[in-house]
């Protein structure tokens, strides 16, 4: 029988833990009940020395491993978070290429290797594209003087009816809306791959008069008050691209105008502003600035508002649009 | 007037040919560079319409051998690239005009007209039809000898008209010219009819005869 019990040790008086086994032995006749008891006081101090100890080892562990992490990995993964920082600041319609420094870690060059390629291989692709749609829109532009020309030719025949001129203004004016959209589409492309580099200094401010007198035979027929705040303004841009931009936005604040209503133009030394009264229902900001998003009446070509975009976004300046009172306001942050 | 045009596109070359060929203007074509430095080696020509893109080189070659043998023709290139750089390389060495293809036939006219008045030495700067004198230096009209006070969108639409008196053109070819690039006037005519009406009556208050006429349906008429 194995028994599990207290001692009581006299000495400390003291409750120790061990482990005692009692049996009766029988020696020459006389029954004797002997105990065997063995402290465990010892091992539980051993216990107690072995756990303090593994604990310290473990925390020291720790600590040298997050040390180690902090200061050794760390530089060791310089290269990965480099390369994560430049994936990061790719731009696919950027004109600089990818460019990964080698290191000394072969998985790290391996890795830049691929990425790089990878980078290269896209790029071309998208390089074809948009080549693509400038060859084929430049392709379009010969079949589309054919096509003009042999309209313009066809109308001198005054035998013609009048329902058969009709037709014919039809097909011109399908040709006209073609010549555009492809106009706009290669204009675009060109902003996007910044090709336009004529950048020069110009007075923002002189510009927009001379855009209001260019204008003014369309204000006129419209009866649009024009009403301009101009403060001198210089810009460093390019001066076909600044032509284009002040000519969408004025088609639009003419176009979308009502009839005695109110252009008002405020220019900045940070913004320029363009207010005009148009219909009141307000417009969706939230794609108004894409490419062939236009409102219900809209018959231009859907590229107008894009070009604004493109333009302010190439020169770093914001664009956006709100409706306040009765206005439509675009406004440039420059 | 004596025109070399240079254009490898048939159907083109054909229609810019007939056009000005019905005016009493000598039209001749060709289809490519070597025929284009041919004809320009052995003729003179008054003005030369070219287009860049040819099958065996490219138009700026044209412009070359001009400047080259020192020959003086107006020319006036006709491309399919609405290109900044070909525009200014063109006008840069020696090029009088540059017009983007798809263009209005009636919009090349008026082109030529103006590329040649600019060439012509002996030119007066007087552009004389009848009874209406347009001074081009000083932007004035006068009809009869009085003058009459235009603005400058009819202006431009008197010369446009001259350029192609006798023909048919059509209010699309009109809009274009006057508004081009500024802006796209869509199937917006309006504007043109209001400007048509006030330079026609400009016109009759000055007892000019009644030139322009309305083609229903499609556009207008200066009658020669």
């Amino acid at each position: 029988m194995i028994l599990y019990i207290l001692i009581l040790k006299r000495k400390r008086r003291k409750k120790e833990e061990g482990r005692a086994v009692s049996s009766i032995i029988t020696l020459n006749g006389n029954n004797y009940l002997t105990t065997l008891i063995v402290s465990r006081a010892d091992t539980e101090y051993l216990v107690q020395i072995i756990g303090l100890i593994t604990l310290v080892l473990s925390i020291g562990l720790l600590l040298t491993l997050f040390i180690t992490n902090r200061y050794i990995l760390n530089g060791l993964w310089k290269p990965f978070y480099k390369t994560l920082a430049e994936l990061k600041s790719f731009n696919i319609s950027d004109n600089k290429s990818l460019i990964l420094k080698s290191t000394k870690v072969d998985e790290f060059n391996e890795l830049n290797d691929t990425v790089q390629l990878m980078s290269l291989n896209v790029k071309n692709d998208f390089q074809n594209l948009k080549e693509f749609t400038e060859n084929a829109s430049h392709e379009m532009q010969t079949p589309l003087a054919v096509i003009t020309s042999k309209l313009d030719t066809l109308i001198q025949d005054e035998t013609l009816k009048t329902d058969q001129y009709e037709q014919i203004n039809d097909i011109y004016a399908a040709t006209n809306k073609l010549a555009r959209l492809n106009q706009s589409l290669l204009l675009l492309v060109k902003i996007e791959n910044n090709l336009i580099a004529d950048i020069e200094l110009l007075r923002l401010d002189i510009l927009i008069e001379e855009k209001i007198k260019q204008f003014y035979e369309l204000t006129n027929d419209k009866q649009i008050k024009v009403e301009t705040h101009l403060a001198i303004k210089e810009i460093s841009a390019s001066k076909y691209l600044i032509d284009i931009l002040l000519n969408n936005l004025f088609s639009n604040a003419i176009r979308h105008n009502i009839s005695k209503g109110k252009l008002i133009i405020i220019l900045n030394t940070d913004k320029l502003l363009f207010k005009n009264d148009g219909l009141p229902q307000i417009l969706d900001k939230s794609n108004m600035f894409d490419r062939f998003k236009k409102g219900n009446k809209s018959e231009g070509t859907g590229l107008g508002l894009a070009i604004v975009k493109n333009i302010c976004t190439l020169n770093n300046w914001t664009i956006s649009y709100f409706h306040e009172t009765s206005f439509h306001v675009f406004k440039i942050e420059f | 007037m004596k025109l070399l045009v240079i254009e490898d596109e048939q159907a083109l070359r054909e229609n810019i040919t007939t056009y000005f060929n019905e005016d009493g203007n000598i039209c001749e074509s060709t289809v490519n560079l070597a025929g284009a430095i041919d004809k320009l080696s052995s003729y003179n020509y008054d003005c030369v319409l070219l287009d860049i893109g040819l099958p065996d080189g490219e138009g700026f070659e044209v412009l070359n051998f001009l400047k080259k043998a020192m020959k003086d023709e107006a020319v006036l290139i006709i491309s399919a690239r609405n290109s900044l750089d070909d525009k200014i390389k063109g006008l840069n060495i020696g090029a009088d005009d540059y017009l983007t293809k798809p263009f209005h036939l009636a919009e090349l006219k008026a082109r030529v007209a103006s590329v040649y008045r600019r060439k012509a030495a002996n030119s007066n700067n007087n552009i004389i039809f009848n009874e209406i004198t347009v001074n081009l230096q000083g932007r004035t009209v006068e009809v009869n000898d009085t003058p009459i006070i235009l603005t400058r969108k009819e202006y431009d639409m008197l010369l446009y008209f001259i350029a192609n008196k006798g023909k048919v053109i059509s209010k699309n070819a009109i809009a274009e010219h006057l508004w081009g690039d500024e802006m796209d006037m869509h199937n917006n005519f309006d504007f043109i009819y209001t400007h048509i009406k006030n330079l026609r009556k400009k016109l009759l208050d000055a007892k000019c005869n009644d030139y322009i006429g309305s083609v229903y349906g499609i556009g207008y008429k200066f009658k020669a």
